[in-house]
């Protein structure tokens, strides 16, 4: 990115303005099961197959949290020179019929 | 706490909730809901400043289970308590052009 | 011995175990009081008598052949209909889920029925635990077996009649309020909630996830400590499960209190406890210093705030862990157009008004600008509640109070104003929020001839101690 003076045909003012891009990758983990649940996560399956009381939403399902997929977050964290810090999850609350507890487990 | 909660501020909180009130309904959970509110003023009269807030009771931390596959449902018992059920999918109305 | 004079879990196991009586005609004798008693009392909103035959005669079966039938076995257990319960409907009291069968069991079914425990069924309840009389259920309310004019308390009502009916030798409910205890007191049984994290709360459909737990209902503490011990312990299913057998409370019932320290919690024995409720909570207090306890007065300052911050955090959980119920996965359904219009005509149906109310509660203190006003005050005073608890337990090694403030009400007493309700729960909502341990013991009568129950309080894992304490009362009771 070079920086020019004066504006550019855009109308921006690279003199004032910094561009910067942040790139939001979602990389799938290597796991066997999901997140929170210990159904299977094989792509191509049939619809509704593999589940469990959490992937359901259904009432009294609990979620626990898949080890391996920690230990692989950590890796790549630690592989990409980034600072590994302290998590707590929260939930995120909205209404949508795909999102089956309607909220959201986030960190 | 601050003013007390109004049938403005009940009716939003409704639709964030889903629910549906007739005006009667408005009228009486306003007034219940701004007793309970003005009940938990109380609080403030107490000195938080030092307080830590506490989510839950036990502090467990890091705790995980083993990336191991468990036993699935049943689909078809699943899908027999389903409201609406085709082809092994949950059936729903439409979805697209809602407004929310 | 004839079916009819066995009561107690330890008493009825052991004649199974060894042969004197067939887990089928325990089983019978309790069906028979069902059929004759419930239409009036209305502790069941459903009985599973084929399944409890099959159960029984199994029961019976390995005792023939010689094979272990379980500490529990022939004992008839109720469950409170907000436990998973694998292809019988499992409701909690509302029209949302009314008919609907889980695919799954709760873990305390499968440890009782691992123990040998016969179900009899699903018992009534406040919807989805919300209530301290078992009115709000969409299903109609239960009834007091001591006087079917009264309340059973709530929100497990229906577990609590049941056992004090003899329905069942024991039963499970669940308690996020009080709601075991409170019911336990006004129909004269005993009734514990655990230390937080000491029973798994899978398959128990939630209501306060940080506040919830599962426990017993039954006639004796050694029953309590019996049903504890089979249901309770580390489970890999519930991340708020402590890595922990359950203590080995039985083991230690008949230690006696000498030399324990018992602080009467000053903040319960006031304005708003009835004069004969007080009464009893002070006999009692005499009986344990008359077995050799050091009993004082102790001040928990932060507890008058419990109701306060109860009822902002309980709703605004309750408001996250009820969105599930939206009309696309299970129970009702009312059809509309889009999938937004359904999901809000399936709610409007399907839930009662305390849990609107609750609801609407929970989301206006979870919302953005109120946010740290309500719901963080809230978890700030729970901080300070035990704060002052721990306090406490520097000096003494159990509390002891009143566990309601009266003796059962009349049914729609108290109907018409939520807060005059929530009252119920002044002195069991504490435990809760600290997450430690509680026991209502049926301790006499009030004026009215009703049963009244005094509460041991215990520091999280306390329950060795709190068990002793308990057992020290009733084996004193005059």
């Amino acid at each position: 990115m070079t920086s020019t003076t004066g504006s550019s045909t855009s109308g921006i003012d690279l003199d004032i303005w910094e561009i910067v891009i942040g790139l939001e990758v979602h990389a799938e983990l290597a796991t066997r099961t999901k997140l929170f649940s210990s159904a299977t996560n094989l792509f191509g399956g049939e619809p509704n197959t593999n589940i469990d009381p959490l992937t359901l939403g259904l009432p009294g399902s609990l979620p626990v949290l898949n080890e391996h997929a920690v230990e692989l977050a950590i890796r790549v964290g630690l592989a990409l020179n980034c600072k590994v810090q302290r998590s707590v999850f929260a939930r995120k609350n909205y209404f949508y019929p795909d999102l089956p507890k309607d909220y959201q487990i986030s960190q | 706490m601050s003013d007390r909660i109004t049938p403005e501020d009940v009716a939003k909180v409704a639709k964030l909730a889903l629910l549906r009130l007739n005006d009667d309904e408005l009228d009486r959970f306003t007034h219940q809901l701004a007793d309970i509110l003005e009940h938990a003023g109380d609080m403030e009269s107490l000195d938080l400043d030092d307080v830590e807030p506490m989510a839950r009771p036990i502090p467990l931390v890091n705790v995980f289970r083993a990336d191991v596959p468990g036993v699935p449902l049943d689909r078809d018992e699943v899908l027999r308590a389903a409201p609406s059920a085709d082809d092994g999918r949950f059936r729903v109305p439409s979805i697209l052009g809602d407004e929310r | 011995m004839t079916e009819s004079s066995l009561r107690s879990a330890v008493d009825i196991a052991a004649a199974v175990r060894s042969g004197d009586i067939s887990a089928v005609e325990v089983l019978e004798g309790h069906l028979a009081r069902i059929t004759e008693s419930d239409a009036e009392i209305h502790a069941f909103n459903h009985v599973t008598d084929d399944a409890a035959r099959e159960a029984a005669r199994a029961v019976d079966a390995a005792v023939a052949d010689g094979r272990d039938p379980g500490p529990l076995a022939g004992v008839p257990v109720a469950l409170k209909d907000n436990l998973c319960t694998r292809g019988v409907p499992t409701t909690c009291s509302s029209r949302i889920l009314e008919g609907w069968e889980p695919p799954y069991d709760a873990t305390v079914v499968t440890r009782l029925a691992a123990a040998g425990a016969i179900a009899v069924g699903k018992t009534n309840m406040d919807e989805f635990a919300m209530g301290s009389s078992t009115e709000n259920s969409a299903f109609g309310p239960t009834l007091n077996p001591h006087d079917t004019t009264r309340v059973p308390g709530g929100s497990s009502g229906g577990s609590s009649a049941a056992v004090a009916a003899g329905f069942a030798s024991i039963a499970l409910g669940s308690d996020t309020g009080g709601s075991i205890r409170q019911p336990a007191a006004l129909c004269g049984v005993v009734g514990v909630k655990p230390t937080y994290g000491l029973v798994s709360r899978f398959g128990l459909i939630a209501f306060g996830s940080s506040l919830d737990q599962i426990g017993p209902f039954t006639t004796t503490v050694a029953d309590a400590a019996a049903v504890c011990e089979v249901i309770g312990g580390h489970d890999a299913g519930d991340s708020t499960s402590i890595p922990q057998a359950f203590p080995s409370v039985s083991d230690h019932l008949d230690d006696g209190v000498e030399g324990l320290r018992v602080g009467i919690i000053t903040e319960m024995m006031g304005d708003g406890i009835a004069p004969d409720v007080l009464a009893r909570t002070r006999a009692a207090a005499e009986a344990l210093a008359a077995a050799g306890a050091k009993v004082d007065e102790v001040s928990v300052p932060a507890v008058t705030f419990g109701l306060s911050a109860y009822y902002l955090v309980a709703p605004a959980e309750a408001s996250s862990n009820l969105a599930r119920y939206d009309g696309v996965r299970y129970g009702l359904r009312v059809d509309a157009p889009t999938t937004t219009e359904m999901m809000e005509a399936t709610r409007t149906a399907g839930f009662g008004d305390e849990v609107k109310r609750r609801i609407m509660l929970g989301t206006y203190a979870l919302s953005a600008g109120y946010y740290d006003a309500f719901y963080g005050k809230a978890l700030k005073v729970r901080t300070l509640i035990r704060r002052d608890f721990d306090a406490a337990y520097e000096d003494f090694d159990v509390l002891l109070s009143p566990t309601s403030p009266t003796t059962a009400f009349e049914v729609g007493a108290k109907v018409d104003d939520p807060l005059t309700m929530y009252l119920n729960d002044v002195c069991t909502i504490p435990t809760n929020l600290a997450g430690h341990a509680a026991i209502s013991v049926p301790y006499g009568t009030g004026d009215d001839g009703l049963p009244v129950g005094v509460q041991v309080l215990a520091p999280a894992l306390g329950e060795v101690v709190m068990f002793r304490v308990a057992r020290a009362l009733e084996a004193g009771l005059k």
